[in-house]
């Protein structure tokens, strides 16, 4: 019983990470279109950020918030170079030019500041609570609710701000939007900026959980795009539902079947729901456009 | 017409010559990075049918790919299969992979037909290193047995260069042969438009199967290749990282275009092997390289090179006519 | 148009039949590995190339890097020295990416456009086994100081020399530590999931169990992953008495913490690949008591360690703390033994030569080569002591 509950928190915190990742993903998606393979070099961006600032004396919580600024920062010179040129040309051209950026990114981070992890100490971090005999650490709870907080701030604000109600129609018919005065060209270019700076912060989150190295952020550009595929694409609540769901999932498959298999059945489930319910599990239906 | 003959026999000549010429090749060094190319190559062709002529995404080809090259390695060490024999089914059972992934996913489009596709490839890859009683893990296969044609042995990496080539011109043959058919015709409609494809009559959901099971058969191929040159498989050179190589080979090159996948290919792998000389800062040149590619060529690098060398040739009268009739033709 | 098209047609035809007429004349010949010495007499070049290949990129490169800055540290000390029969050594250094197909690219591009005279590789086993296949048909002195793979050594190459002990070597000092000092006889095993890990694992078992223990799971990872609450929440549930580790650092640390964090307070133990500074720099008080085998340690007292120690310190700021750059070193310095003892740089005399080395004084202790080329090295065991590396257990 212990061991069955222990997988279900194990599975939930681990979600929380990967619907902050995600959400960043979502966003940008919905906006741009672009299926941006180099999402989680920004956690690696936000990690060393926060690496850096703590050796330079910066308490840890402000290192956070400057890390969303300079993933933000990086973000904003990406896209000018590398989306924005392709902004008419088909959206496959945009996802292969993050592909190069993502390999351009880590192997910059590689040479600039070596291979070897990088400790990042929290004020929380190495401390866990025990329910009972079920252990949660703090430095996950922390993520946890960090992320829970961004998801719902992000979900106002694009719910009930003008800038969000550009955004939203930017996403659903970019040509209309234009006539209706919607600037797209900057709304793609801040959600871009802020869709990398939302993973800036998971970067550093997960510093003190997971090291800060080059190659930190490409197994959770994976998994952000697990979640928003399954969470639906510009889906900002389906983004929280699928990182939970995603986390449950593989901590249930490693716990109870086969840790080995563990991402084989990750995506085997992935699979299923693509091909019953290929908007996602949230999304409404609708009507597609000929 | 006869223009279009003549190129076509022109081709014809350059594959055979190369192939000639290539028996002569004696630097083991270039052979193995000219062989590797090759097999590259064809996988570059293989998706190209997907991404270039039915607007279909594949980021799991290196599923394929490593199924092909595990047919060969366990029928031929495990059940002791002529090689030959071997090839045939890696051909067949990755078109059958093919098919199989086809049927769920072809109704699916963009990122999600590309996601669901990363997803097979990723299964793949973990099947391959956790069924350790049938593939042997992470370990792999040794010793699978160089092939022999008319009595002359493969194990010569010249003559498996022959080889390989001979069989990467057979592919882009049968693909040009398919590509100007009926079949092609309805692969190229269903890419423009295929809400219109669907009106006409045309069978779309049969004919993107098509396309998905050829498409496999041929990595298939390419895997099988592999498994013959390299003399051994392991499940790390089946990952994501080479499906995502070998999509952006063909875009780079220019897919929906014969030549594009080729041209990648090389271009690629002149590139990789040049940036060698820059030791540490080799792969971050190679991903500023991608982008920049990219960015300026968004339509590729074949078409892009065609393009400007027609415009070069074109009087300017026609230049200007030309420059108002849009985009995509 | 049609008389254009004959004219072509015809220069084609030529063209073909020339080529078949150059085809017929001169049939081609299989391409093989000239012998080494044939493509250059030994007599000739100024330098003296050691080949070397190892993941430099990707999450490898933490441990490739180390072994290019040990073998790098030896070459320079060599050259300083006035260098080895006259000649200055020199490190070609190459980037296999983990990947048994640019493994196979690089090695076939040091061999036929450098000339190498030794090579020396590389962080896999099983990409060092296909290397070695290549440079084993060109005779090449080849050094394996980091894979640890049983059939590297027994693959019939004369060739070949490890100076480190094989997988066998160190699971079976492990096991009889164990069964001999400590009273632990449930354990839990979490390894990677590559043939290094699987063969640690396959061995424990088999020795463990001969020798009375028995063992509640058998784990495996994926390198890279940076999640194990779902494997050590599976091994909490079954109580063991202890939890070996068969992984390299950057996997190892994390295990080490988030089974602290989850609560396990089950005994550790480790191999070479998860020892060393490192884990205590990363994992804090988590690998505090951890018991490990080991190839190498920064130890005070021993003249040759320090040395290397002092010196590997002053070129990269860092200590050398681990079996990366220590096993790379000494390689250096047992070819270079080689070189001097076979009086050039003829690669079947310096192959003679090493065999003939005996109780060669390294950083990590005394070497020999049997004829299959594997050095007699004994496993120390170690431990994590208040956040120091003391050695408990020196044979």
């Amino acid at each position: 019983m212990a061991e069955f509950a222990q997988t279900l928190v194990n599975g939930l915190t681990v979600g929380t990470l990967y619907s902050l990742v995600a959400l960043g993903l979502t966003i940008i998606y919905g906006v741009m279109n672009l299926a941006n393979f180099a999402q989680g070099e920004f956690a690696m961006i936000g990690g060393f950020a926060a690496f850096f600032l703590i050796q330079a004396g910066i308490p840890y919580p402000l290192a956070v918030v400057i890390a969303f600024a300079a993933a933000g920062i990086i973000g904003l010179i990406i896209h000018l170079l590398a989306n924005y040129p392709l902004r008419q040309s088909e959206p496959i051209n945009m996802m292969l030019s993050s592909l190069g950026v993502s390999l351009f990114l880590v192997n910059l981070a590689q040479y600039l500041f070596s291979p070897t992890p990088q400790v990042v100490e929290s004020p929380l971090s190495g401390k866990s609570l025990n329910f009972f005999g079920i252990f949660v650490s703090q430095q996950r709870l922390l993520i946890a609710f960090v992320s829970i907080v961004l998801c719902v701030v992000t979900y106002l604000l694009l719910e009930y701000t003008r800038f969000g109600r550009a955004v939203r129609a930017a996403s659903l018919d970019p040509d209309t939007a234009v006539i209706y005065g919607v600037p797209t060209k900057k709304i793609s270019f801040l959600t871009f900026v802020l869709g990398v700076a939302l993973t800036g912060v998971a970067g550093a989150l997960v510093a003190p959980v997971y090291y800060v190295y080059p190659t930190m952020g490409i197994s959770l550009t994976l998994k952000a795009f697990v979640v928003v595929v399954l969470g639906g694409m510009g889906n900002v609540v389906g983004a929280i539902a699928g990182g939970l769901v995603i986390g449950l999932i593989e901590s249930l498959a490693g716990g109870y079947i086969s840790t080995g298999f563990q991402d084989a059945i990750v995506f085997a489930v992935l699979f299923l729901v693509l091909v019953f319910r290929p908007e996602g599990i949230l999304t409404k239906v609708q009507g597609e456009k000929v | 017409m006869n223009l279009q003959r003549l190129k076509f026999w022109s081709a014809i000549l350059l594959g055979l010559g190369s192939v000639l010429a290539s028996l002569y090749v004696q630097n083991m060094y270039l052979l193995n990075v000219i062989i590797l190319a090759v097999i590259s190559a064809i996988l570059a062709v293989s998706v190209n049918l997907l991404v270039g002529y039915t607007g279909q995404i594949s980021l799991g080809h290196a599923g394929f790919y490593g199924i092909g090259a595990y047919t060969v390695a366990l029928l031929t060490t495990r059940w002791h299969w002529s090689i030959w024999l071997s090839f045939l089914a890696a051909f067949g059972l990755s078109g059958l992979m093919g098919l199989v992934l086809g049927l769920p996913t072809t109704r699916l489009r963009g990122h999600f037909l590309g996601i669901a596709t990363l997803g097979f490839g990723v299964i793949v890859n973990v099947v391959l290193n956790n069924w350790t009683s049938l593939t042997n893990g992470p370990v792999g296969v040794r010793g699978i047995p160089a092939p022999a044609l008319f009595g002359i042995s493969l194990e010569y990496k010249n003559f498996f260069l022959g080889f390989a080539l001979a069989c990467l011109f057979v592919i882009v043959l049968l693909v040009y042969l398919v590509v100007n058919s009926a079949v092609g015709r309805a692969w190229k409609c269903i890419r423009r438009d295929e809400i219109a494809a669907q009106v006409s009559g045309i069978n779309v959901y049969g004919y993107k199967l098509l396309a998905f099971a050829f498409s496999g058969g041929i990595a298939g191929i390419a895997g099988a290749l592999y498994a013959a040159f390299m003399t051994l498989v392991s499940p790390e050179t089946f990952d994501l990282n080479q499906s995502i190589t070998i999509v952006t080979t063909t875009i780079l090159g220019g897919a929906g275009t014969l030549v594009g996948p080729l041209l990648g290919t090389g271009i690629l792998t002149l590139i990789s092997e040049w940036l060698r000389n820059f030791h540490e800062l080799r792969l971050v040149l190679y991903g500023l390289i991608l982008v920049l590619f990219i960015v300026v060529m968004p339509q590729g690098i074949y078409p892009f090179v065609k393009k400007h060398v027609q415009l070069w040739f074109t009087p300017r009268k026609v230049k200007i006519q030309r420059g108002s009739e849009g985009r995509h033709l | 148009m049609k008389r254009e098209f004959k004219k072509i047609t015809a220069l084609l035809g030529t063209a073909v039949l020339t080529l078949s007429l150059v085809a017929g004349c001169a049939a081609p010949k299989g391409a093989e590995q000239t012998s080494g010495t044939a493509a250059k007499d030994s007599g000739s070049g100024q330098e003296i190339k050691i080949g070397f290949v190892a993941q430099l990129s990707g999450g490898g490169a933490l441990y490739g890097k180390q072994m290019e800055q040990g073998a790098q540290l030896a070459v320079d000390e060599i050259n300083q020295a006035g260098g080895i029969n006259g000649k200055k050594l020199k490190l070609l250094p190459q980037d296999d990416q983990a990947n048994p197909s640019e493994s196979v690219k690089v090695t076939q591009k040091l061999i036929t456009e450098d000339h190498i005279d030794a090579w020396m590789g590389t962080l896999k086993s099983s990409d060092t086994l296909t290397d070695l296949g290549i440079t084993s048909k060109q005779n090449i002195p080849s050094f394996v100081p980091i894979a640890v793979a049983d059939n590297i050594t027994n693959s019939g190459y004369t060739n070949v020399f490890r100076n480190v002990s094989n997988n066998s070597m160190q699971v079976k000092a492990l096991v009889d530590y164990i069964l001999k000092n400590q009273p632990h006889k449930r354990i839990a095993l979490i390894s990677e999931n590559t043939d290094y890990g699987r063969g640690l694992a396959d061995t424990f078992e088999k020795n463990f169990t001969a020798g009375g223990g028995q063992i509640t799971n058998k784990e495996f990872y994926n390198v890279g992953q940076k999640e194990f609450n779902d494997q050590l929440t599976k091994i909490k549930a079954q109580k063991p008495d202890a939890i070996v580790i068969g992984g390299l650092v950057a996997e190892g640390a994390l295990i080490a913490k988030q089974a602290q964090e989850l609560g396990l307070k089950f005994q550790l133990y480790s191999y070479g690949g998860f020892m060393g500074s490192a884990p205590i720099k990363l994992a804090g008080n988590a690998v505090e008591g951890l018991i490990h085998t080991e190839y190498f340690t920064p130890i005070k007292g021993d003249k040759k360690i320090e040395d290397f120690v002092n010196a590997y310190q002053k070129k990269y700021g860092e200590i050398p703390d681990s079996y990366y750059s220590a096993a790379t070193y000494d390689a250096v310095y047992l070819y270079a033994e080689g070189l001097k003892k076979a009086g050039s740089n003829d690669l079947q005399k310096v192959n003679e030569a090493l065999h003939t080395i005996q109780n060669y004084q390294g950083v990590m202790g005394s070497i020999s080569f049997d004829e299959k080329g594997q050095a007699s090295t004994k496993v120390w065991i170690g431990q994590i002591k208040d956040g120091n590396q003391v050695v408990i257990y020196r044979p």
